[in-house]
């Protein structure tokens, strides 16, 4: 995988994933170089979370092809290890593992890289709890480290959320709707950490998000998603209402006037 | 009045609301509907009635039999009183050796259930035929009570404490299993999915995700199960697999309706004392 530092980091072409008779992606093309924000916009419901769970194969795609850092990628269950560890996923919901505290929240992060037996054990170097407080420090989380997960707020949770990506080392971030179960002062700041993570790490993100006004505020490159088709794709600036009446489907007020 | 105005006058503005209502409206019974399952009800009521009228019949349920057996049940009443305190020393040896088969029945029937259990749970089982295989066993377990195990056991290795013991752990590990496999099957997925995502296996995700959320039901029930057990192995000595059963069948048979009585009295006391514990100490658990 590191063969191919040049090119793209991820390219999807023709994808397509129907739920039985729900088709939630048509015929998805999109290509993401590497360093990029790019904010997916789009109603709840248009696709963008079967979007990011095919890209890191929690649903196995219906149709098409997805290379990451010029790989195809595959259900085979060695090589699938080794490519979702360069992939961190952070969630709506958070999905942190409430009892336990902080910091093994952190380091299951590195459970791609582990052998089964230490981590059975749940054995971990000084070396490897050093690298997650690392990781807390990055999102101003350390001095919460071993206090148990479900202490924390919701904000909290989320940056928790981001340095267990984090500790994967990843090449690529999903983020699924990462603040839409925030309000507004706690969701600027989990972006603005998001944002920081792109610009000073370099790592590659995608963001899903419903709300015009955060897309507006981190993002460059717009990614509309309506129906599970893509029907923008380009620069903030060619944001045009005209282009987000063709995103929301006409059908704005709960979507994006926050 | 009010409300209604109110209610129509969200219809007219809203289009999403209208269109939620008529989906609920859709989604109601018709008239025609709802008497067919009144109509079911009914007849499925006058089935039970007689369903049940057969079968006291059958077992000879009787009212009068009942009232003319007052005075017989008075009779064997008022015979164990004084109860035979002298003969609690006698016992002391069996009430403990009943509160040892509760818990090494309970111990086993935890080995036993804990691997039934997590390969019997649809979110963690590593194949479906091994799902319905470990839920199979773990139904048939359930289903025989423990007296039948205790009776197969105890013509296959003799009597004493060890079939009781046998019993009671084939039986826990039956009910123990399939609460495990619900109580994993339970759990919030959320943090299951998000290890998947960071590329973790099978075995990472069961300790790291799935055994910090189910440990505090599991001790909880495996606690309850222990208190169960002991009710369940004050009687194992009816057919012989040891514990204070044994004396409460041979006091019965010889008529010694004394002795009869302190063996009742040790009964209800071991079984109120441990739910009494039970019951505080899982209370600080949770
Ligand atoms: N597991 C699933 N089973 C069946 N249908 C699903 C499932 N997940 C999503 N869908 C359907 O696929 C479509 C896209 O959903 P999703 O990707 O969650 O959209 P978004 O994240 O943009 O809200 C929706 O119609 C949704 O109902
Ligand atoms: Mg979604």
């Amino acid at each position: 995988m590191i063969a191919s530092d040049q090119g793209p980091i991820l390219e999807i072409k023709g994808l397509r994933k129907n739920y039985g008779s729900t088709v939630a992606l048509r015929e998805v093309n999109l290509t993401a170089r590497r360093g990029e924000l790019i904010v997916i916009l789009g109603r709840s419901g248009a696709g963008k979370s079967t979007l990011m769970r095919c890209i890191n194969r929690l649903v196995t795609p219906t149709d098409g092809e997805i290379r990451f850092n010029g790989v195809p990628v595959s259900g085979d269950k060695k090589v699938l290890r080794a490519y979702r560890r360069k992939i961190g996923m952070i969630f709506q919901h958070f999905n942190l593992v409430r009892r336990l505290p902080v910091l093994e929240n952190v380091l299951t992060g590195m459970l791609g890289y582990k052998p089964t037996l230490p981590s059975i054990f749940k054995v971990f170097s000084r070396d490897e709890k050093l690298r997650a407080i690392e990781c807390l420090e990055r999102v101003d989380m350390a001095h919460k480290a071993f206090q148990r997960a479900d202490t924390l707020s919701g904000g909290e949770q989320q940056r928790v959320g981001i340095a267990r990506a984090l500790n994967q080392n990843p090449d690529l971030l999903l983020a699924d709707e990462p603040v839409a179960s925030l309000d507004p002062t706690i969701a600027r700041t989990v972006l603005g950490y998001i944002k920081q993570i792109n610009e000073e790490m370099g790592i590659t993100v995608l963001l899903n998000i419903h709300q015009v006004n955060y897309a507006r505020e981190i993002g460059h490159r717009i990614v509309g998603l309506a129906d599970g088709v893509i029907t923008f794709d380009g620069d903030i600036s060619n944001l045009t209402d005209d282009v987000l009446n063709r995103i929301y489907g006409g059908k704005p007020e709960d979507t994006y006037d926050v | 009045m009010m409300s209604s105005a109110i209610a129509n006058q969200r219809l007219t503005t809203d289009p999403d609301y209208r269109a939620r209502l008529q989906q609920r409206l859709d989604s109601e019974m018709t008239p025609a509907e709802r008497y067919r399952m009144m109509a079911v009800q009914f007849a499925t009521l006058v089935v039970v009635a007689i369903v049940l009228y057969w079968t006291a019949v059958d077992t000879n349920v009787s009212l009068g039999e009942l009232v003319r057996g007052i005075p017989a049940i008075a009779n064997y009443v008022a015979r164990m009183y004084p109860p035979d305190w002298a003969y609690s020393r006698a016992l002391l040896g069996p009430t403990i050796e009943t509160i040892e088969i509760a818990i090494w029945g309970t111990v086993l029937g935890i080995v036993l259930g804990l691997p039934l259990g997590l390969l019997g749970a649809r979110n963690i089982t590593p194949h479906v035929t091994i799902y319905a295989a470990s839920r199979f066993i773990l139904n048939a377990l359930r289903g025989v009570s423990e007296l039948v195990f205790a009776l197969i056991f105890v013509s296959a290795v003799g009597l004493g404490p060890f079939p009781g013991i046998l019993a009671l752990a084939l039986h826990n590990a039956g009910m123990l299993g399939k609460f495990y496999a619900e109580a994993i099957e339970a759990i919030d997925p959320g943090p299951v999915e998000a290890l998947q995502a960071t590329g973790a296996n099978w075995i990472q995700i069961i300790v790291f995700a799935i055994i910090p959320q189910v440990t505090p039901h599991f001790i909880t029930y495996n606690m309850y199960r222990f208190e169960v057990s002991i009710r369940s192995a004050t009687v194992l000595g009816l057919v012989g697999a040891g514990g204070i059963g044994f004396y409460l069948i041979s006091s019965i048979r010889l008529f010694d309706y004394q002795e009869t009585a302190i063996v009742l009295i040790i009964i209800v006391l071991l079984v109120v004392i441990t739910d009494y514990l039970g019951t505080r100490l899982r209370a600080r658990i949770i």
